[in-house]
């Protein structure tokens, strides 16, 4: 029931804005599927930041293990900070990315 | 260039589609019951609490040192072995998870030559290594390992490989389908992280 009331409030909020988008701003309905897919590519960008993240660390870490002798956990890459940091850096990327396409 | 988008796009539906089936789905505690190992309970030598969760700056256990610390006072109780063995190393000269742990054990009135402390050891090989060095003066090879997370598995084979008989906690192996959406954000990500574990732990030979 916790689960659902998320979902159905997350899903109010998705109606509410679509005729928000469509009735105050004009925006065509039916380009809301391609805004979709522009959203994936967002998302699909953060999946690739994270990953480079992730790799980036974990070869720093294995560097400063190998070379130095100096213990570094790994465990410094599980933080939820990390995933924020790669979505904005997604975002950011593509702001860019349309600024310099417009 | 076209293909990098569609390349993103199914890179993104996946990551929204894994996201939601995790959060709003028993998949990943599904995933977690299938990675802990099928061991039957049995009467141990020692019980074996291995480090997870460390001390505040404070020097207070965190809830998940505190947890696996419980456990191992619980399963002493209860008869399972007459020695209790804590790990846990101290972050940059605070005060060492597995004295904290023991102190704990003390204070609830576990006896003090029931308790052996191991608090050099920083990944899971270093404890195998050091448990061995510990419990090899004492005769000591058949233990019961207590793990908070999803690591069960990867410490057992470790410390199979180095010689000793392993049991795990009757509890670890149990399906736990509880928990909201945020719990089991938190249990994919420990399970993630295991899963990279295991394959550095495999590429470097220590299973």
């Amino acid at each position: 029931m916790d689960q659902a009331f998320l979902l159905l409030l997350a899903g109010g909020t998705s109606a509410a804005a679509v005729a928000v988008g469509a009735r105050v701003l004009g925006l065509p309905a039916r380009r809301l599927g391609s805004g979709v897919l522009r959203a994936l590519e967002v998302i699909g960008l953060c999946v690739l930041f994270l990953g480079a993240n992730l790799a980036l660390g974990l070869g720093v870490i294995l560097a400063v293990r190998g070379f130095t002798g100096y213990f570094v956990s790994v465990y410094l890459l599980d933080d939820i900070v990390l995933v924020a940091l790669s979505a904005l850096q997604a975002v950011v990327f593509e702001c860019w990315r349309r600024e310099g396409h417009s | 260039m076209r293909d990098k988008r569609r390349l993103l796009r199914i890179t993104g539906g996946i990551a929204a589609a894994a996201f939601l089936a995790a959060a709003f789905t028993p998949a990943v505690n599904f995933w977690s019951f299938w990675m802990a190992p099928p061991r039957r309970a049995d009467a141990v030598e020692a019980i074996v609490v291995l480090g997870g969760g460390g001390v505040t700056a404070q020097g207070a256990l965190t809830e998940r040192s505190m947890r696996g610390a419980v456990d191992g006072i619980l399963l002493y109780r209860k008869g399972v072995a007459p020695l209790v063995v804590f790990s846990g190393s101290a972050k940059e000269g605070g005060r060492d998870e597995a004295r904290a742990r023991a102190a704990l054990a003390r204070d609830c009135g576990l006896p003090v030559a029931a308790i052996l402390t191991s608090s050099t050891a920083r990944t899971t090989r270093e404890e195998a290594l050091r448990m061995r060095a510990l419990l090899d003066a004492r005769g000591i090879r058949k233990i019961m390992l207590v793990v908070d997370g999803p690591g069960m598995s990867r410490a057992v084979q470790v410390f199979e490989r180095l010689g000793f008989l392993v049991v795990t906690d009757p509890a670890a192996g149990e399906l736990r389908l509880g928990g909201g959406p945020e719990d089991r954000l938190n249990l994919m990500r420990q399970l993630a992280m295991e899963s990279a574990a295991r394959v550095y732990y495999r590429l470097a030979g220590f299973l």
